[in-house]
């Protein structure tokens, strides 16, 4: 089992509970709209998730974000399916250093 | 301090813009959809939008183009914040009127660094605009002070032609700018004398207009005034002579007052006898205009109205037989320049007159202009044109 670091500005400490609470509420969306084969869900989803991760430093998030909105597109179940346990995964082995 | 609004439907994201930006001491308002952004616009006064492309209810470009389009909104600038990284989404937010387009996942330093560009350049904008408001207000209140200049100053040319028995007028008086240096003016003196004179000021605008007026003021027959000396015996005046008019002249208006000259010529008629006295100071020659069409010029004077008596004036004396005519104007008309930077110039003027003399006063002013206008070729007055006639004797008053 290998964990993810992430380096986290300090002056984003405080929203960071928040960020990762909205992460898992985003895995359930996107396996209740993978179930549902709700592909604009899943590209939309995938779409926020690329566009807020980098900005937090969760530099795995855009990417995995950016992988989920074109799997979407191609209607690519397997691989959607498995960037959301891919994303999960990473999400509970998280090591986060905080830096000034 | 500027207001920011943070148009968003990603809290994450909103979150993260008001943290970076309230670092830097921005004001910040937020909106989660294009709906709500219109409404915060209407209400609030901001300096700067952060705007999401894609957002449920109403999308970043829709959003954008109604901003753009209403007053209240259309000079706030908006950044594009998007994670659709194509060039053509780009160039489409920057047709829509957007100041800058930044791709999410953005970078911290790369964001407060836009944002500050775009309120400096707002900024700069918001004040040029206010510069040039206030410029244009004071041009159009120094507009209406121009055109109350030319108008006091038109209100000192006569405004009909002066009637004085065994005498006939005309004049013409086109003022090149709003207000110009030109005046010109037939007083009575006496039961048997009239003073006539032209006057061209340097320069135009309003300095040259007031001193225009002042100088009228001077030469007004009545009260303390320089037309007329007071004697102790009868009939209690003497009228003054045209030199010495000129050298009263010199003495009030030293070049150095108002940093203003002029040139004038100032005469004196004994409408009984014809008999005409002046002086001229550096002004065009008044053409005297024989009833027989010879011409002779009035060249007796001096120099300019503010050298200080440097060099003395001349008088001229001549008489008007009836029927002979006198042209006063000023170098308005004879060194009017057409097209080819030729000058109208004295020997066009003394022909028109000439062969116009058999027409009555009032026409040959009339030809002698359209004369200068033919010239012209369409080309503007770089000076005022003044032009003053008088035509002595019985068969003047018969307006031949």
């Amino acid at each position: 089992m290998s964990s993810t670091t992430v380096y986290i500005d300090i002056d984003l400490k405080e929203l960071i509970p928040m960020f990762l609470e909205s992460r898992q509420e985003d895995i359930v969306a996107l396996r209740q709209a993978l179930a549902d084969a709700d592909y604009t869900t899943l590209k939309t989803i995938g779409h926020t998730l690329k566009g807020v991760g980098g900005g937090y430093g969760f530099d795995f998030i855009t990417d995995i974000g950016s992988d989920i909105e074109l799997a979407a597109k191609e209607a690519d179940d397997v691989h959607v399916e498995k960037l959301i346990n891919s994303m999960e995964y990473s999400l509970k082995n998280l090591e986060i250093i905080y830096e000034e | 301090m500027e207001r920011i609004l943070i148009v968003d439907d990603s809290r994450d994201n909103r979150n993260l813009l008001r943290v970076i930006l309230k670092k830097h001491g921005y004001d910040l308002l937020e909106a989660a959809d294009g709906e709500q952004a219109l409404k915060v616009a209407e209400l609030e006064a901001l300096d700067l939008i952060l705007l999401d492309i894609v957002m449920p209810v109403k999308d970043g470009y829709e959003t954008c183009e109604i901003l753009k389009s209403k007053k209240h909104s259309q000079d706030i600038p908006v950044i594009f914040l998007s994670a659709k990284d194509d060039v053509s989404d780009k160039i489409r937010g920057l047709e829509l009127g957007a100041a800058d387009y930044i791709t999410k996942p953005f970078n911290k330093a790369e964001v407060v660094a836009r944002v500050k560009t775009q309120l400096k350049i707002h900024g700069l904008t918001r004040s040029l605009a206010r510069a040039n408001d206030e410029l244009l207000e004071k041009q159009q209140r120094l507009e209406e002070d121009l055109a109350a200049a030319a108008e006091i100053q038109q209100s000192l040319i006569p405004a009909s032609n002066p009637e004085v028995e065994n005498c006939c007028f005309a004049y013409r008086f086109i003022p090149s700018d709003l207000s110009g240096g030109d005046i010109f003016n037939v007083h009575r003196l006496d039961e048997d004398n009239i003073a006539i004179y032209i006057i061209d000021v340097s320069g135009h605008g309003v300095p040259a207009a007031m001193v225009t007026v002042s100088v009228a003021q001077s030469l007004q027959p009545h009260g303390r005034t320089i037309l007329k000396e007071y004697q102790p015996r009868h009939p209690y005046y003497r009228i003054t002579p045209p030199v010495d008019v000129l050298n009263k002249l010199d003495q009030q208006y030293p070049m150095e007052r108002f940093d203003k000259y002029f040139t004038t010529v100032y005469m004196v008629l004994n409408i009984r006898t014809g008999e005409l006295q002046y002086s001229n100071a550096a002004h065009p020659q008044p053409i005297l205009l024989r009833k027989s069409g010879q011409i002779e010029l009035l060249e007796a004077g001096g120099p300019i109205i503010g050298m200080g008596n440097m060099v003395p004036f001349e008088p001229g004396e001549c008489t008007m037989k009836p029927g002979d005519r006198l042209y006063l104007y000023t170098d308005g008309i004879s060194e009017f320049a057409n097209n080819n930077d030729e000058f109208f110039d004295e020997d066009r003027m003394y022909v028109e007159l000439i062969r116009h003399r058999n027409r009555s006063l009032d026409e040959s002013c009339e030809k002698l202009l359209a004369a200068l206008k033919e010239f012209a070729g369409g080309r503007k007055a770089q000076d005022d044109i003044s032009l003053l006639a008088l035509e002595f004797g019985i068969d003047a008053l018969e307006g031949k």
